[in-house]
């Protein structure tokens, strides 16, 4: 295979995956709206149009199952077919094993699949013939209520649509000044406005040929590779001003300033991308739960247009997954308990995204039956994860879930329950330097809110002093400074001293000895960490000022060393490292917490 | 560094020549990124005594190794010809302080003969340049670098 031969196979598989991606919510759609004839068009003009590529480049399957895909597309814009539940699912499972055929190939482009029997399918359904209800599963759940509003909202023209989208581009951030903060959760009213989603809101393949016109792919070591250098570039600047001052340029000065503040912020701002794809894959997630749990769900998405890092947003995937799963199958009632509780038949799982301050917040809300604190303690307390006598809040209670190796339904469920989930998603997430926080009330349902940093690429951190070494922490991990007197240091022959923090006992570390050679270090102050239910106290030397700083990675000889985040440098041009408190300090602490209680007994 | 006389290059290579403790070593020049001189260093905690620091070489952060306390050379005083080498290794970059830089060697093939026996215990030595009536010592500082890792607790 020549080289040419190989980039145009390699584009073809690129660019499959994000139309694939685009059409699945096209399918979705279909199946709110099984009339929308413009929608049909252009699901079929897709799998047209993949036909003909996936031959001309030679991948004679992909090009066979989607003959058979269209075939039925045909029949459905013909109006011969009418499009029900069965049919989408159909659809669907087209999706997928294009997609999975689509990735098989990434990996080795002779590969070879199995697709007699969709194909077989897809051309019975084509001919009308009855299901035999073999290999492929539709699940037998009556169709969705097809709400009477969205089809008598006539599709808005194609230019109003426009509109809307440039508008959209326009302001960056347009969810920032008016995202709703629920901290405190009160029953999750769905907000009347979104009741009846419009349906054209998302024509998603029509939009994204006219995104893609202005858009450029490029690889992220580019992008990284000009943040380094911006980085030097603002170093240098701090340089320039100086010496512009010093000769009374004080003009040209600040208007380099102005101008190296503005490549910064742009060569940043290149990492974020919208939440919208990762959204958008939700919708399948719910409807696909929910068909198999015979539950009525809606999923509202709101602020689909807001940005956050590219490596941040790759790793928040799995855990909202996890999350709505849990959400429809622990949550959402079934429609005849909820019609017995004064309830909509459909339970409505809301995913909100907004920003906070320097955080992107991502909040799942549903309106089902709420975490019940008690059954959750008294679960804990017959698995042993708390003791007999332990005595929880309601709000304890609801954290229990975090628990590893805790499920609450009485039967595992083939959805969620496997008992492992809720203490990954809190993990993976505390790994982002994220949080996660839930809230709920029995029978109104419940609200988790995940905070993500922006990006991963810029920290709040604190430049420290520790001997003669500078180091930077991240101010996350800081819950307050306090002066540290000989006095109030505790000290046990072999074991860490401790100090007390408004009667709390808490470990002394010094970051000297820990993270250095010092065999007797000293500290004038102490940064007083907390995770969870651990607090800690780390002595330093002096703590010499806040600072936003560009997290670099650490380098490889540095690999594998506890307690390094990464490096950055600092505004005079020289590296430093970041420490990471909690990973350095974690192991250590909780096998002294364990010692300190009995030692204070 | 008119050091190519009589030798075409295509059965010749290029090494850049270096002093460690008044001997010479060389390296193929390929992986040869650049040369800078030292500057100021920031010390990684509980790393080995070989390891100088970090250092900022436009906005990309690389850790220095010390080669003559890494081959157990006693090391001259600081002078102005110090200089550190910074060697692309494909996954990472990573610089090394020398002496000096003496010069680029355009060396025929049949210059660079295999080390011998009894040096096989010095994994990282390729083979010996007989050039100019002189031996220098050929290094593989992917091979010296690999088996260093900078962390005390990663040797141990």
């Amino acid at each position: 295979m020549d080289d040419f031969e190989l980039e145009i196979k390699r584009d073809f598989l690129q660019e499959a995956k994000d139309l694939l991606q685009s059409v699945e919510q096209s399918f979705l759609e279909l199946e709110r709206d099984p009339t929308n004839q413009e929608l049909i068009n252009s699901i079929f003009r897709f799998a047209h149009s993949l036909k003909g590529t996936s031959r001309a480049v030679g991948f004679g399957q992909i090009a066979e199952l989607t003959h058979s895909a269209e075939n039925l597309l045909i029949e459905i814009k013909n109006g011969k077919i009418h499009v029900t539940q069965a049919i989408v699912s159909i659809l669907l499972t087209f999706n997928d094993k294009v997609s999975e055929m689509i990735e098989g190939l990434v990996d080795n482009l002779d590969a070879v699949f199995n697709v007699n029997e969709l194909v077989f399918e897809l051309e019975r359904i084509s001919n009308n013939e009855p299901p035999l209800g073999g290999s492929i599963a539709v699940p037998s759940v009556e169709a969705f209520p097809v709400d009477p509003a969205v089809l008598m909202t006539p599709p808005p023209s194609d230019d109003s649509k426009w509109e809307e989208e440039e508008a959209a581009v326009i302001d960056p951030q347009p969810l920032t000044a008016t995202a709703p903060v629920v901290d405190e959760l009160e029953v999750p009213v769905p907000p009347p406005a979104q009741a009846a989603p419009p349906a054209m809101e998302k024509a998603a393949p029509i939009k994204k040929e006219r995104k893609d016109d202005e858009t450029l792919r490029v690889s992220l070591n580019r992008l990284e590779k000009l943040n380094d250098l911006v980085g030097e570039l603002v170093i240098l600047k701090a340089l320039v001003e100086n010496s512009l001052d010093s000769m009374g340029e004080h003009k040209t000065s600040r208007s380099l300033g102005k101008l190296c503040k503005e490549i910064q912020d742009l060569s940043i701002s290149l990492r974020m991308v919208p939440v919208g794809p990762t959204f958008q894959k939700m919708t399948r997630v719910v409807r696909d739960t929910s068909a198999l749990l015979e539950k009525k769900v809606e999923l509202r998405v709101i602020g689909e247009d807001t940005e956050i890092d590219k490596t941040v947003l790759e790793s928040l995937g799995d855990p909202l997954v996890h999350i709505i799963r849990n959400a429809i199958d622990h949550g959402v009632e079934t429609p005849q308990e909820r019609t017995a509780a004064g309830k909509a038949e459909a339970g409505v799982v809301e995913l909100m995204a907004f920003h906070e301050g320097n955080f992107l917040v991502i909040q799942i809300t549903d309106d089902g039956k709420g975490i019940d604190a008690n059954r959750l303690i008294e679960k804990a307390k017959k698995k042993r994860i708390i003791a007999e006598s332990a005595n929880l809040t309601e709000q304890q209670g609801i954290e229990l879930i975090f628990h590893p190796g805790f499920s609450t339904k009485d039967q595992v469920s083939e959805v969620s329950g496997r008992g492992v989930g809720m203490d990954v998603v809190k993990t993976n997430i505390e790994a982002l330097g994220g949080e996660v926080k839930v809230r709920s009330r029995v029978g109104g349902g419940s609200c988790f809110r995940l905070m993500l940093p922006l990006t991963l690429a810029i920290i709040e951190g604190m430049l420290i002093q520790t001997g003669a070494d500078n180091y930077v922490i991240p101010k996350g991990q800081v819950q307050e400074i306090i002066k540290l007197n000989e006095k109030d240091i505790t000290r046990i022959t072999g074991r860490v001293p401790y100090i007390t923090l408004r009667n709390e006992i808490i470990p002394l570390f010094y970051l000297q000895g820990d993270f250095g050679n010092v065999k007797r270090p000293e500290a004038n102050v102490a940064v007083i960490v907390t995770q969870g239910d651990v607090t800690y106290a780390v002595g330093i030397t002096d703590v010499l000022r806040q600072l936003q700083v560009v997290v670099k990675p650490a380098t490889k000889e540095m690999a594998g060393q506890t307690g390094v985040m990464g490096t950055t440098i600092l505004g005079n041009g020289k590296p430093a490292i970041i420490i990471d408190l909690l990973n350095l300090y974690m192991k250590r602490v909780k096998k002294e917490a364990t010692g300190l209680k009995s030692a204070a007994a | 560094m008119g050091t190519t006389k009589n030798h075409s290059s295509t059965d010749a290579s290029r090494f850049m020549e270096f002093s460690l403790g008044g001997e010479s070593f060389a390296v193929d020049l390929l992986l040869v990124k650049e040369v800078i001189t030292p500057p100021e260093m920031t010390p990684i905690p509980k790393s080995a005594a070989h390891v100088s620091g970090l250092i900022n070489l436009r906005g990309l952060v690389l850790t220095v190794i010390d080669a003559r306390k890494l081959l157990g050379i006693q090391p001259e005083k600081a002078t102005t010809e110090n200089a550190v080498i910074i060697f692309d290794l494909g996954e990472r970059l990573v610089g090394v302080i020398v002496d000096s830089i003496q010069k680029v060697l355009h060396v025929p093939v049949e210059n660079v003969k295999p080390v011998p026996d009894a040096d096989a215990a010095t994994p990282y030595m390729k083979g010996i340049i007989q050039f100019d009536n002189k031996l220098t010592m050929l290094i593989d500082p992917e091979i010296l670098l690999a088996g260093t890792p900078s962390a005390k607790h990663r040797a141990a």
